[in-house]
């Protein structure tokens, strides 16, 4: 397992280079560069040009790649051009509240869309199947930025309950943390609450027609012990996968419901670079989503022979 | 207790915890009484002398201080100068700080931070500071309290640039003062009434400020950016929100104070609030079409001219702000509120006529090609390019409207390659706005060039070498009676030459909680004179 492991973790590294290279060159190909940015609306060509160099930006793009790369092999990630704080720094400053989000959506999505799935699943065909299905495809389908300016409506603009915007640390009390976080996590987890019911119901459908199942009812098993010990249990695999495969949406996610709710959040730090061209930032960012991406799909693939022991043999 | 019922009083425990966590944490949301917590834009640039667009100035009027104001009758006071004279050939301005200046450090404001200060201030790349470093001979230390400011020549507009309406000379600590232009500082000590809290600062988050004990305010009342600069609150939070409706929500539940600008179509959502206050705090803004005087048509006077009979401002300003009380439509090149405004030459903009339009654009040579409009940044701005592309199809146009950011709109503003042949990197219209204050004084309009032959110069390639001979005429006036006439006659120039088009003033309301008195209006946000009760 040790080596496993080790070798899926060298494997990583060939995907981040190319994933660097890549994002270099997209950032540094789109129009536009940040000493334009940075100068005044009347600074004459000549000024902006004098701010280019004194940003680096004037050297040969192959040039700046390898003092990129460079430094990137050292550890660090460079320093905004625009903000003047190292990307680390920044990245500090903001993973807090994502991390927080996607676990708080994680569990969302997971512990009620699982136990949906189910219900869906041993149900088949009856209106409890018909109604969660309906949910799903809602949950799907409404975009989030509607869902979360609908939510903030009501619960927090004419209801009061809940805030409209912000995020508060967990250590400031985890009432005040879950408070702030209640209205974004049911927006973020929504359409990925429902990737997980139907995925979740197909695959529990199929596990309930294999003959160990019946064999689990012969033996008087209750319904709940089948359904959750023996059908879950074999069905976790493609459940386990979607999950992973459901992270990249929540990256996408984050990014649109950070703004809708004013969360100070990587997503929101990454729009806040591609718009002004800050180059180190864009790459730091994107690089680090890379790498947890990579991660996530290596616990998942760690995560099959908890469920499935023939993969360990 | 069967395991049932203690699940459910477990789940029921539970669930209490949290509607008593969560009415703590409804209080807790609320800025107490001595916060003010308000959102606003995102500042990126904090050193006030480097650029960086719009919001540095927001940050620089909390922290720093200058020498020298506008007031709201755009008269030139002093601010942190006691005293100023000028010699009798007015080639030497004598400024005596006043007493009692301190910077956040504790450490006195001196006359060799003040000449440090304008050094830095004068090698950066705005406008008013190229025509300061223009005309200056010597900037000197007469002793701790006193400066002089001696000039190459006599120039009528010295007290404007030395105070420039939007980014007046931050004085800052000599120590500090020293960075290269190219640099930007990272200690943010100032001497205005506000101190900045380094260690609650997140970049795209959150900005706070504390109140300066030691600041000395003027005994006027306020004005614009001059007189007194009373702190009532004892800490300043300005939080960045980027979303619209999210800021009026946030308003709305009092998470928030003040909104400094409500942008138009969000405005009924506050209107009937009773708990909100809708009040423009912030002068207004102008929009402005700039014209490539490269390309085909519109390297042809009378093509540019024939845009000046198809703009509708009254039909512009409606799609912007709907509410007739937030615009007004101008005449003058120069901005309604400025002392030069005048209807000089003005009847193709006030007077619509879709014909005489369609008569020039062809005179003008205009032979079926798309005109490629583009603009970047508001809804307004979007708004003002739509009309302009709607009446050119009337008049028979073919256009192409693309809304892009602002890094894309910057770096395609500057390409000079011919619409007609590459319209996905030239253009032909460039729409954007700019504050109403900033053309108020014909001499120091930065985005007034005429200095575009050869493709050289500011973008748009204005080639018409009267402006900048108008402008140098209008600084040396020895009179206001004659930098009116030079005023009217530059605006005939303008007129008929066409750089761009003003399309009338318009302004964004703030929003603030009707706990909250005293916002002063400015050019610019200022949260001095301001409090809770």
């Amino acid at each position: 397992m040790f080596t496993y492991i080790v070798r899926r973790c060298f494997a990583a590294i060939p995907v981040m280079i190319v994933v660097g290279v890549f994002v270099f060159l997209l950032i540094h190909l789109t129009p536009g560069d940040p000493a334009d940015i940075l100068a005044d609306e009347d600074a004459t060509p000549g000024e902006i040009q004098q701010l280019r160099e004194s940003l680096g930006l004037d050297k040969p793009l192959h040039t700046q790649f390898l003092i990129w790369s460079g430094n990137i092999a050292t550890g660090d990630l460079g320093t905004s051009l625009l903000v003047s704080k190292p990307v680390t720094t920044l990245m500090a400053q903001r993973i807090e509240p994502t991390i927080f989000l996607a676990i708080t959506t994680l569990t969302f999505a997971v512990f009620l869309g699982v136990p949906l799935g189910v219900m869906a699943a041993w149900k088949q065909g009856t209106w409890w199947d018909h109604s969660i299905m309906i949910f799903a495809v809602l949950g799907f389908s409404v975009p989030g930025f509607w869902l979360g300016f609908m939510f903030v409506s009501k619960f927090a603009v004419d209801w009061t309950i809940v805030p409209a915007q912000g995020f508060v640390s967990i250590r400031e009390g985890f009432g005040t943390f879950l408070h702030h976080m209640i209205l974004p996590t049911i927006t973020l987890g929504s359409s990925y609450m429902a990737l997980i019911t139907r995925i979740t119901r197909a695959t529990v459908v199929e596990v309930l027609k294999e003959d160990y199942i019946r064999t689990a009812y012969a033996k008087g098993l209750p319904p709940m012990k089948v359904l959750f010990r023996h059908a879950l249990q074999n069905s976790s695999i493609p459940i386990v996968t979607v999950i992973g495969i459901g992270f990249a949406l929540l990256i996408n996610g984050v990014v649109v419901i950070e703004t809708v709710f004013n969360i100070p959040g990587m997503g929101n730090l990454t729009i806040e670079a591609v718009l002004d061209r800050d180059y180190p930032v864009v790459q730091g960012v994107i690089l680090v989503f890379s790498g947890i991406y990579v991660l996530v799909n290596l616990v998942v693939d760690l995560s099959y022979s908890l469920f499935d022991p023939r993969v360990r043999h | 207790m069967s395991k049932r019922s203690l699940v459910f009083s477990m789940a029921l425990a539970l669930g209490f915890s949290v509607l008593v966590a969560s009415g703590s944490a409804l209080a807790q949301r609320m800025p107490p009484k001595d916060t003010l917590r308000f959102a606003g834009f995102n500042v990126k640039v904090l050193d006030p002398h480097f650029g960086g667009g719009g919001s540095t100035e927001f940050f620089q009027y909390k922290v720093y201080d200058s020498l020298f104001a506008f007031d709201e009758n755009m008269v030139v006071q002093p601010q942190m100068a006691e005293k100023f004279t000028w010699n009798a050939d007015k080639t030497k301005l004598t400024v005596t700080l006043r007493p009692g200046l301190k910077f956040h450090d504790g450490q006195p404001v001196r006359a060799a931070d003040v000449v440090a200060s304008l050094k830095r201030w004068s090698n950066g790349r705005r406008g008013t500071a190229r025509i300061f470093k223009q005309f200056t001979k010597s900037i000197d230390r007469v002793d701790d309290k006193t400066i002089t400011w001696t000039l190459k020549e006599p120039f009528g507009m010295a007290m404007e640039v030395f105070t420039s309406v939007r980014y007046p000379p931050a004085i800052i600590p000599e120590r500090l003062a020293k960075t290269p232009r190219n640099k930007q500082i990272k200690d943010f000590t100032g001497s205005g009434p506000y101190v900045f809290l380094p260690d609650e600062y997140v970049p795209g988050k959150q900005l706070h400020f504390k109140k300066f004990e030691d600041y000395v305010p003027r005994s006027e009342p306020p004005s614009f950016t001059a007189g007194g600069k009373k702190v009532y609150v004892k800490k300043l939070e300005w939080k960045i929100m980027k979303d619209d409706a999210t800021r009026v929500a946030a308003l709305r539940t009092g998470e928030i104070d003040l909104i400094q600008e409500v942008p138009h179509a969000l405005r009924n959502d506050l209107l009937n609030d009773p708990n909100v206050v809708l009040k423009p705090l912030r002068t207004g803004r102008q929009g402005l079409i700039f014209i490539n005087h490269l390309a085909p048509p519109f390297d042809n006077k009378k093509a540019r001219q024939a845009l000046l009979w198809a703009i509708s401002q009254e039909e512009t300003l409606t799609a912007i702000t709907g509410d007739p009380a937030l615009y007004q439509t101008c005449p003058s090149v120069w901005t309604c509120a400025s002392p030069y405004a005048t209807d000089v030459a003005s009847e193709a903009i006030m007077k619509q006529d879709l014909e005489k339009a369609k008569q020039l654009m062809k005179e003008g040579g205009y032979n079926g090609q798309t005109i490629q409009v583009f603009q970047a940044g508001s809804t307004a701005t979007f708004s003002n390019a739509t009309v302009l592309a709607a009446n050119l199809r009337k008049i028979g146009v073919k256009v192409e409207h693309q809304a892009m950011n602002r890094g894309a709109a910057i770096a395609r503003r500057k390409n000079t390659v011919d619409p007609n042949k590459d319209p996905k990197k030239g253009w032909h219209i460039y729409v954007q706005a700019t504050q109403e204050v900033t053309p108020s004084i014909p001499a120091l309009m930065g985005l007034l060039q005429g200095d575009g032959c050869n493709k050289k110069g500011f973008y748009g390639w204005t080639c018409d070498e009267r402006i900048g001979k108008l402008k140098v005429a209008f600084g040396q006036a020895k009179s206001e009676d004659e930098r009116k006439k030079i005023a009217a006659e530059l605006q005939k120039v303008v007129y008929d030459t066409v750089p761009y088009i003003q399309t009338g003033l318009y302004s964004n309301e703030a929003a603030y909680r009707s706990n909250v008195k005293g916002a002063v209006r400015a050019p610019s946000p200022i949260y001095w004179n301001i409090r809770k009760e």
